[in-house]
């Protein structure tokens, strides 16, 4: 096992094997495939970069079991004196390196049972296998076939270090995610490539089939506003500079300047630094009007204020932190997304792992025709509740293109029914705004009246359909309809729609989710 | 307590009771199951007026506060006994289509339920030991959504797991993966 120097091996040779002897190999014989293959372990720095905060949390216990020691700091200083002898040091200290040792033990134990490998089948089915837990062992064999997208994911330290983790996600959802941190970055993308011949074999074969069994369903690559799209985006972008893993043949699409972020993340998160302003303006005059008090009484809601203003500019900047650099490409079989500042995201994302688009587009960035699209992937991170950014902020036109060579509809073409006046009793200020198009392989759906925002979801995703009355939306005859999807993706919803208006979207969702079926059932027979 | 047939008709309604779909009732012997948590509650209530009768009688307590906190328990658990536990199971009804299953519930709050066959993923029959006991269970269609409610309480378990085959032999011939 080479610890020192990664930068002396090549791409080729993949973290390095363990020897057959290994007692990992011992018992991994139990495991159902028969040819127990060589394990390849994670890197060796992983349990130091795994247990830090193991490490952090033994040491704050440390400290705290020593609290008395530690705030009387002025002991130091008799000590150095030499009037007082180290009473509590060598014991803190010794908890401390204590600690330190069983977490860096642990974490090294962790890791040796850790380990992965491929194997492929005689039918050129890929699997991956994945050992890991010491005291529980989890033994998860993964079909690369059913992998829905592999990121390779670079935190702070990691990246400092030229260390990646690679995540493959599958339509289970989180639970079912195996992520392998931390390899060496190119080691992370080698096997990335790897796995995405297997997942795009598979899915090159299944988008052949869907498109001889369903002619209306769009083939990504024969898009006739695929090219088209590729030319509109670049209004919102600058000229591409080759990235370093530019290498990889994908072409650049879109760019996001840095500017354009910072202004549309400004913009976006202005009202809520307005209403901070007017609070310390606030502030400012009731202290001129009444005087001192009125700044005591003032402060009495200071801890909240304090709150919402951290928590806001946290946002805001993990936000730009995250879609900083922003670049989209596009791959034989859907787009590829880089992204980050400090972490970097590499994420795939395939035309038929999509089960929703989202435009958004606040109230402030409609005055400079700006506006964000995101996506829902099966299976994809539900860590931010607006989905996978598909672009953070782009001229509208561009995003629609965007859209629509994702999706193959253009949003703005469909003719939205409104929700009628019935819907004014309980949404005043939205009301007008709520609307839903059906297009030919999916429905869409506007709302918001400050933060507008228009979801379409293709009729071949659609889980079940759900209407849900209310005891006041039974009083006015209306009733909201919603689209339920898979995990990973947002509920698509229809507010206050009329009664016999949502009972006609209940029987078109339902005709049109069949009529997607049927193909399939047709496929089967035949 | 002897099951008491209460049949009350739901309103005709195009969107949560559509014309035309076979639409079948739960079992009466739901409201039993459901009767048990309303006797949980009463068993409560009278603790309570128990409570306050031994306090008044061991110390200088009143008698009142705890015999009408009991009392209120009590009133509930009569409404929710006689109207609220019935009109709730009777409002259930599901029906079985060509291509979908219709779930539709409640009154006040009404929820209907579309399930194409192709997109269930599971279908699971469960029993509690006091549904055991009636000779009932639920059935659950499980799809890709976690948003799904899609679940029959209530049905004879014969009925359910007829329901069950079916479903399993419509879905089987229907199935699309995600």
């Amino acid at each position: 096992m080479t610890t020192d120097s990664p930068k002396g091996q090549t791409a080729g040779s993949i973290v390095s094997p363990v020897a057959p002897a290994a007692p990992l190999n011992a018992d991994a014989a139990a495991a159902p495939v028969d040819v127990t293959p060589q394990l390849r372990r994670l890197h060796p720095l992983t349990p130091v970069l795994r247990s830090w905060r193991l490490l952090g949390g033994l040491t704050a216990a440390a400290l705290g079991l020593f609290r008395d020691q530690v705030e009387n700091l002025a002991w130091i200083w008799h000590a150095l004196q030499g009037d007082a002898e180290f009473g509590g040091l060598p014991k803190a200290f010794g908890l401390v390196m204590f600690s330190l040792l069983i977490s860096a033990l642990a974490a090294w134990l962790s890791w040796r049972a850790t380990g992965f490998a491929f194997v492929t089948d005689s039918n050129g089915v890929g699997t991956l296998l994945f050992h890991r837990g010491l005291l529980v062992r989890h033994r998860s064999q993964v079909r690369l076939k059913r992998v829905q997208s592999v990121d390779v994911n670079q935190p702070l330290v990691p990246r400092l270090l030229g260390l990646s983790a690679l995540r493959l996600d599958m339509a289970a959802g989180e639970g079912a995610s195996v992520n392998l941190a931390y390899l060496r970055s190119a080691d992370a993308w080698h096997l990335r490539e790897e796995i995405l011949c297997h997942t795009a074999v598979a899915s090159a074969g299944t988008a052949a089939e869907q498109s001889v069994a369903r002619p209306g369903i769009r083939d990504p690559g024969a898009a006739a506003s695929g090219n088209h799209a590729a030319a509109g985006l670049t209004a919102a972008v600058e000229a591409a500079s080759p990235a370093w893993h530019d290498t990889r043949g994908d072409e650049l699409v879109a760019q996001v300047s840095t500017h354009h972020l910072v202004r549309a993340n400004l913009l976006d998160g202005v009202s809520a630094w307005l209403l901070l302003v007017a609070w310390l303006l606030g502030l400012v005059v009731s202290t001129v009007i009444w005087g001192w008090e009125a700044l005591l009484g003032a402060f009495a809601v200071l801890i909240p204020v304090t709150i919402a203003f951290a928590a806001q500019t946290s946002r805001q900047i993990g936000s730009m932190l995250r879609d900083a650099n922003f670049r989209l490409y596009r791959t034989p079989t859907g787009v590829r997304i880089s992204s980050g500042l400090t972490s970097t995201i590499n994420r795939t994302i395939d035309f038929d792992r999509i089960q929703g688009v989202r435009l958004m587009e606040p109230y402030l960035w409609r005055r400079f025709g700006w506006a964000a699209v995101m996506v829902d992937i099966a299976g994809g991170p539900q860590d931010e509740e607006k989905g996978a950014a598909l672009m953070p902020v782009a001229e509208r036109a561009a995003a629609l293109e965007l859209v629509a060579h994702v999706t193959g509809v253009s949003l703005d073409c469909g003719s939205y029914a409104g929700a009628g006046g019935g819907a004014r009793r309980l949404d005043p200020l939205g009301w007008r705004y709520l609307g839903v198009a059906m297009f030919a392989e999916g429905v869409a759906r506007r709302s918001g009246r400050w933060r507008r925002s228009t979801a379409y979801v293709p009729f071949q995703r659609v889980q079940s359909v759900t209407a849900h009355q209310g005891w006041l939306q039974r009083r006015l005859s209306l009733a909201t309809v919603y689209v339920d999807l898979p995990v990973g993706a947002k509920r698509w919803d229809a507010r206050h729609r009329a009664l016999d208006d949502a009972a006609n979207l209940v029987g078109e969702l339902g005709r049109r989710t069949r009529a997607q079926l049927e193909p399939a059932d047709e496929e089967l027979v035949g | 307590m002897a099951t008491l047939r209460i049949v009350i008709d739901l309103p005709a309604d195009p969107l949560f009771l559509e014309p035309g779909a076979d639409w079948r009732p739960v079992s009466p012997k739901l409201i039993t199951e459901r009767r048990y948590a309303v006797l949980v509650i009463a068993v409560v209530g009278v603790a309570l007026m128990v409570l306050g009768v031994v306090l008044q009688l061991t110390s200088a307590a009143s008698l009142w506060p705890l015999l009408g906190a009991g009392l209120g328990v009590e009133a509930i658990a009569l409404t929710l006994w006689f109207v609220v536990v019935p009109r709730m199971v009777s409002s259930w009804r599901y029906a079985e289509r060509a291509q979908d299953l219709l779930i539709r519930h409640g009154r006040v709050i009404r929820r209907l339920t579309v399930v194409p066959y192709g997109r269930m993923q599971v279908i699971e029959v469960s029993a509690n030991p006091i549904s055991q006991r009636l000779g009932i269970a639920t059935v659950t269609l499980v799809t890709a959504s976690a948003n799904t409610n899609a679940k029959i309480p209530g049905l004879p378990t014969e009925v359910a797991q007829e329901l069950r085959d079916r479903l399993a032999a419509k879905g089987e011939a229907m199935t699309a993966g995600l």
